[in-house]
C-alpha cells in the first residue's frame, strides 16, 4: 500500500512540472503569434500606403507625356505651316497659342482614354518587390460642378428675388434651373427628393465663406442620403481576399460627392469631354469613356478643344456620344458648358490592395507654369504639381 | 524481510535529479518570462509608435487655413472717417465694413504651451472618420500632450470637433470643449518636441532681423536645406493675423519603456502640401505666365520616422 502511494506521488509530481511548462510555453506562443500577426499586419500596411501613394506619381508621368506628345504636335504644325507660308500665293493663316502652355490639357485621344476609368496594375514580388494590385482613377476637376461657384450663382439668384419683384414665370424658370440639373441626385434620397433639393439649394445659399471641401455638404442632415458615396469605389481585384461593401446600383450609375463637386477651379466652367461620371449620371448620359477607342480616337482629331462654340461643337461631335442633343440639356448644364476653360487640375483616387490590406488615398494634381524668362528666350515650362492629398 | 525505505545513493540520486530539472526547469520559466516581457514591449512601443504616426500623419497631411480668418479684428476706425470726405471717405468706409465682417483668428491657430499642458491646434481636410462613419471631413484638431492621473509620464490625447461654421469657434468656449470627444492616443510620453519648418520667404531675407522667433540649424549648407526652424507657430506681422504654413512639421517623442526601464526616442516629419497655385476668385479665361516663388513640391506625402533606441 505504501509503495503504490509513493509512485502515484512522483507521477504526479511529473505531471504538474509538465503542464505548468506546457502552460508557460503555450502562453509565450500565444504573445509571439499576438506579435507576428501585428508585425505582419504593420508591414502590409506600410507596403499598401507606399503602392497607394504610386498611384499619383504614375498619373503625373501619364500627364506630363501626354503635354510632351501635345506640344511636340504643335511644334510639327508650326513647323509644316512655316513651310508652307513660304510658298508663294498660299494665305497665311494666324497661328493659335499651343493650348497646353496657356490653357491647359487639350482632348486627346491618350488622355480621354485614360479619364474617368480604372487602370489596374498588378504587382509580382519578383519583379517589383511587392505582390500588389493598384487601381487608380483619374478624373479632370473641370468636369465636376465647383460648389464655390453653385454656391454665387444661387446667392446671386435670392438677392435678386429678393431686390426686384419678378414675374412668376420668371421666378419658375429659376426655380427649374435647379431642380432639373439636380433631379438625379433627388431620386437619391428616395421619398425625401423634395425635401433633398431644397436643403441643398439652401445649404448652398446659406454659405457665407468658402467651401474647403465637399463633404461639408454633409454637415445638413437632410444631405446625409449623399453620403453613401464619397469617392468612386474601385473595382474589386480578382484574388483579393477584402470584403467590400458592395453598392446597391451597379458601379457605372453611381454618384459620389467628390465625383460631381469640386472645391478646386475657382472657375464656372465644365469642359466637355471632360464631364466627369457622376455629372453624366446627373444629365443623364453616358459617360464619354463607354464609347470605343475607335470612336474616342476620332473625336480627339475633331475640333473640340477650348474656344469653341459649345452648343455647336456639342451638337456636331459629342451628341452622338452622349446621346443627347444640346437642347435636351438642363439650362444650367448649358451656362457651365458654354464656358471657356481647360483642363488644368486632376483628380487621382488610388487605391493598393496587399495581402488582405486596402489603402486609399485621394489626390489632387495641378498644372503649374514655372518660370519663363522672355530675355533668355525660354520656354514657359509646365509641370503637374501634388497639391493636396487625403487618405481615404 | 525485506526492507523499507531508500537507500542512500538512491535519495542521494534522486536529489541530484531533482535539483537538476529544478534548475532546468527555473532557467526556462525566466527565459519564457524575459521572452514574454520583450515582446509585450516590443507590442506596447511599436502600437503606440504606429498609433501616434498613422492618426498625426493623416492629420497633418491636410492642415489648411481657412481664408476668411486672416483679418484681424482692430478696433473701429469711426473717428477717422468722420474727419475725411469725398472719396477718402467712402474708401474708409470700406475698409470699415470689411473689418466689421473680418473674425478673430485666434481660436483656429496652432499653439503651444510648456510639458505638461501643451496644446497642438489646426484644422484639417482629413480626420479620422471611426468605424466607417462617414461625415464631413473638415474638421479642427486638438492635441494635447497631458498629465496622466495615476501615472509618471504625459498622455497624448486627440480631441476631434466638427465647427458647422468656423467663426463661431472661440478658443475658451465651454460648449465647444464638452461636445467635442478626447481619447487618449498614447500613453508614458516623456516629452514631445514639436518644430515647423518653413522657406525663407524673399521678404524676410531682406530684413531678417524683424524674424526673432526663427533661427538657423547649426552645421546646415544653405543650398542643401534652406529650411528655417521654429518652435512656435509665427504669426505675419503685416497687419494679417495670418499664421504661415509650415512646409514640413517634425514631432520628436520621448517614450518611456517601462519593462526596459530606458528611453525609446522616435521622430517622424511630416511635409505640409500647399495650393499656392489656386486661383481667387472667378475667373473663367485662365490667366497664362510665370508664377515665381513656387515652394510646394510633389512628394508623396509620407513621413520621414527616425528611431534612436
Amino acid at each position: 500500500m505504501n509503495k503504490q502511494a509513493r509512485s502515484g506521488y512522483i507521477l504526479m509530481l511529473a505531471l504538474m512540472t509538465v503542464s505548468v511548462g506546457v502552460v508557460m510555453v503555450t502562453s509565450l506562443y500565444q504573445v509571439s503569434q499576438v506579435y507576428l500577426s501585428f508585425l505582419r499586419r504593420a508591414r502590409l500596411q506600410h507596403e499598401a500606403r507606399a503602392v497607394a501613394y504610386s498611384g499619383p506619381q504614375i498619373v503625373r508621368a501619364q500627364l506630363a507625356k501626354i503635354l510632351l506628345k501635345e506640344q511636340e504636335d504643335k511644334k510639327k504644325k508650326t513647323e509644316s505651316s512655316k513651310s508652307n507660308d513660304k510658298i508663294p500665293g498660299k494665305p497665311k493663316k494666324a497661328q493659335p497659342e499651343p493650348a497646353s502652355a496657356t490653357k491647359g490639357l487639350g482632348p486627346s485621344q491618350e488622355l480621354l482614354l485614360l479619364l474617368n476609368s480604372w487602370q489596374t496594375f498588378e504587382l509580382d514580388e519578383r519583379k517589383d518587390g511587392v505582390d500588389a494590385t493598384l487601381k487608380i482613377y483619374l478624373s479632370c476637376e473641370q468636369g465636376k460642378v465647383d460648389l464655390n461657384h453653385l454656391s454665387t450663382i444661387f446667392k446671386k439668384q435670392e438677392k435678386a428675388k429678393k431686390d426686384s419683384i419678378k414675374t412668376a414665370s420668371k421666378q419658375k424658370e429659376e426655380e427649374q434651373l435647379f431642380t432639373k440639373f439636380f433631379a438625379k441626385l433627388g431620386k437619391i434620397g428616395g421619398g425625401q427628393r423634395a425635401q433633398m433639393l431644397k436643403a441643398l439649394k439652401a445649404t448652398l445659399i446659406k454659405r457665407e465663406y468658402n467651401w474647403y471641401d465637399a463633404t461639408e455638404l454633409l454637415d445638413n442632415k437632410e444631405l446625409k442620403p449623399l453620403a453613401s458615396q464619397i469617392y468612386p469605389s474601385a473595382p474589386e481585384p480578382k484574388n483579393s481576399t477584402v470584403k467590400e461593401v458592395k453598392p446597391k446600383s451597379s458601379l457605372e450609375n453611381q454618384i459620389s460627392i467628390n465625383d460631381l463637386f469640386t472645391v478646386d477651379t475657382s472657375s464656372s466652367c465644365l469642359v466637355p469631354w471632360a464631364l466627369s461620371r457622376s455629372v453624366c449620371v446627373l444629365l443623364g448620359i453616358p459617360a464619354l469613356r463607354s464609347a470605343s477607342e475607335e470612336k474616342l480616337k476620332l473625336l480627339a482629331s475633331k475640333p473640340i478643344g477650348i474656344g469653341k462654340d459649345s452648343a455647336k461643337v456639342w451638337n456636331a461631335h459629342l451628341a452622338p456620344l452622349y446621346k443627347k442633343k444640346w437642347s435636351a440639356l438642363p439650362k444650367l448644364a448649358q451656362k457651365l458648358l458654354s464656358n471657356e476653360c481647360g483642363a488644368t487640375v486632376f483628380s487621382v483616387v488610388s487605391y493598393a490592395y496587399v495581402g488582405g490590406v486596402v489603402h486609399g488615398v485621394w489626390t489632387l494634381i495641378r498644372m503649374v507654369h514655372t518660370a519663363h524668362n522672355k530675355s533668355n528666350k525660354q520656354e514657359a515650362q509646365v509641370r503637374f504639381e501634388i497639391v493636396k492629398m487625403i487618405d481615404i | 524481510m525485506t526492507r523499507s525505505g531508500f537507500s542512500l545513493v538512491e535519495v542521494m540520486l534522486s536529489i541530484v535529479v531533482a535539483s537538476m530539472i529544478g534548475i532546468a526547469l527555473f532557467m526556462t520559466i525566466n527565459a519564457i518570462k524575459v521572452g514574454s516581457k520583450i515582446i509585450e514591449k516590443n507590442i506596447s512601443t511599436d502600437m503606440r509608435e504606429q498609433t501616434i504616426i498613422n492618426v498625426m500623419r493623416k492629420d497633418m497631411q491636410a492642415i489648411f487655413y481657412p481664408d476668411f480668418e486672416l483679418i484681424v479684428k482692430t478696433e473701429s476706425v469711426e473717428s477717422k472717417t468722420k474727419a475725411v470726405t469725398g472719396k477718402a471717405a467712402q474708401k474708409n468706409k470700406q475698409d470699415e465694413a470689411k473689418k466689421k465682417k473680418s473674425y478673430d483668428a485666434s481660436g483656429l491657430v496652432i499653439k503651444q504651451g510648456e510639458q505638461g499642458n501643451m496644446e497642438f491646434s489646426f484644422m484639417t481636410r482629413n480626420s479620422v472618420q471611426p468605424y466607417g462613419k462617414i461625415g464631413p471631413r473638415v474638421n479642427r484638431v486638438t492635441y494635447r500632450l497631458a498629465k496622466d492621473p495615476g501615472h509618471k509620464h504625459f498622455c497624448l490625447t486627440r480631441q476631434e470637433l466638427h465647427l458647422k461654421d468656423f467663426r463661431k469657434y472661440k478658443r475658451d468656449n465651454i460648449e465647444y470643449k464638452d461636445k467635442a470627444r478626447s481619447y487618449k492616443l498614447a500613453r508614458d510620453i516623456k516629452t514631445l518636441k514639436m518644430v515647423s519648418w518653413y522657406r525663407k520667404k524673399e521678404e524676410e531675407k531682406k530684413n531678417s532681423k524683424t524674424k526673432e522667433s526663427y533661427h538657423k540649424p547649426k552645421n546646415t549648407d544653405k543650398k542643401i536645406q534652406p529650411f528655417l526652424e521654429a518652435t512656435q507657430w509665427p504669426v505675419s506681422k503685416d497687419g494679417k493675423n495670418m499664421p504661415d504654413l509650415p512646409h514640413f512639421i517634425e514631432c520628436r517623442f520621448v517614450l518611456w519603456d517601462s519593462v526596459k526601464e530606458s528611453d525609446v526616442v522616435f521622430e517622424m516629419r511630416v511635409q505640409i502640401l500647399h495650393d499656392q497655385h489656386k486661383p481667387k476668385g472667378e475667373k473663367i479665361k485662365q490667366k497664362s505666365g510665370a508664377k515665381k516663388n513656387s515652394t510646394a513640391k510633389a512628394f508623396g506625402g509620407n513621413p520621414r520616422v527616425r528611431k534612436v533606441r
